[in-house]
């Protein structure tokens, strides 16, 4: 293992987090894609895939030349808030991979994430539905029912329930196949599957969303 | 059928299965950030599975990769490491973590007798598309583990 991989940490550009339709990558590259979020190490995405991180270190040059990845860099406040927002608590689990996962976390406001085209007002850490016209804003949604069922597994099994009660139909229709590769700014456009995510989220918390 | 598992039920099944490792092996599973997964699902060399009914509908299963495998064969000081026995290891497993589950479920859940699949004939099953998926790692080792329910029938109407 190249040690330098360890202290390699990509995120998407703004192109990487709205890929032109007609870009054709392998599905590696989408894998990669998908998974960067600023916090993992490109030698753990390799251990966690079982592949050796040379290779992987390959494919994410040639994302990073694509202008579709970015080495990530914190200040000292997103850092911290990266930090505290990643906390899966899970017995005998390693305290590092713990600490810097962030899949259905709240993501760090790396990088060109922040200010990429499509993004509301509602922020991270933001409650609010991030309402624009008819669309809304999930991450602060998934980030609403985390916090209701108490943050950590609990959290994010909260999350899934959720989601158990959308039809699978709407949410192929939007294009969400992962909640791993839905970027911060992902907006969802479909007034049936927003009224469904937030029946879903008052049936399974008790509570209304906003 | 309706689901009535919460997120502590639930999470028990995640206990279960990292706690499998660390008492059997003496090596504690990493669990990484899980994901919600709503595409066709992806397997691993073998799966052993159970099928939820009574207060939830779905399945629970564990998909290892041969190499994982085949070192906690050797790891429980069995030297033959061929399919047969990589299989019946995925299903051990799983019904490990089933007897503990019934234990705490109760009459409320049935937890059917575990399913050893490979990679295969895994891909055939029908398996509900909203699935909760929790990377674990053991021994440097990927696995998943997979919580699948299916959504929540409509409820009765009271006319």
């Amino acid at each position: 293992m190249n040690p330098s991989l360890e202290n390699e940490f990509l995120h998407r550009s703004a192109a990487g987090e709205k890929p032109e339709p007609q870009l054709r990558l392998s599905p590696l590259e989408w894998r990669l894609l998908g998974a960067v979020d600023g916090l993992t190490s490109l030698a753990e995405l390799a251990r966690r895939w079982d592949l050796g991180a040379e290779a992987l270190a390959l494919v994410a040059g040639k994302l990073k030349s694509a202008g579709l990845l970015a080495r990530s860099e914190f200040t000292l406040a997103e850092y911290q808030a990266a930090i505290q927002a990643a906390d899966v608590p899970a017995p005998a689990a390693e305290p590092a991979a713990r600490k810097y996962s962030a899949s259905l976390k709240r993501r760090a406001p790396v990088g060109a994430n922040a200010g990429s085209p499509g993004a509301t007002g509602a922020g991270p850490g933001s409650n609010g539905a991030g309402d624009r016209g008819s669309s809304f804003q999930l991450r602060p949604l998934i980030d609403f029912i985390i916090q209701q069922a108490g943050g950590g597994t609990k959290g994010q099994l909260a999350v899934y329930r959720v989601f158990c009660q959308v039809p699978h139909e709407l949410l192929l229709k939007s294009r969400i196949t992962s909640l791993n590769l839905v970027g911060d700014n992902f907006e969802i456009q479909d007034a049936a599957l927003k009224g469904r995510l937030l029946e879903a989220t008052r049936t399974v918390l008790g509570v209304d969303y906003r | 059928m309706t689901n009535h598992l919460g997120e502590a039920e639930l999470k028990v099944f995640i206990d279960l299965s990292l706690g499998y490792f660390a008492t059997v092996t003496g090596t504690a599973a990493q669990a990484h950030s899980p994901r919600i997964e709503f595409s066709r699902p992806e397997f691993s060399d073998f799966t052993g599975m159970v099928t939820l009914s009574g207060i939830a509908d779905g399945c629970v299963y564990l998909t290892l990769g041969r190499r994982l495998l085949e070192d906690l064969l050797r790891r429980l000081g069995e030297p033959d490491l061929s399919t047969a026995n990589c299989l019946d290891l995925a299903g051990e497993i799983t019904n490990t973590i089933a007897s503990n589950a019934r234990g705490h479920f109760g009459h409320q859940l049935t937890i059917s007798v575990p399913s050893p699949y490979q990679r295969a004939a895994a891909e055939q099953l029908p398996l509900p598309p909203t699935r909760f998926v929790l990377p674990l790692k053991w021994n440097n080792h990927p696995a998943d583990l997979v919580i699948a329910l299916r959504p929540d029938a409509p409820a009765p109407s009271a006319a």
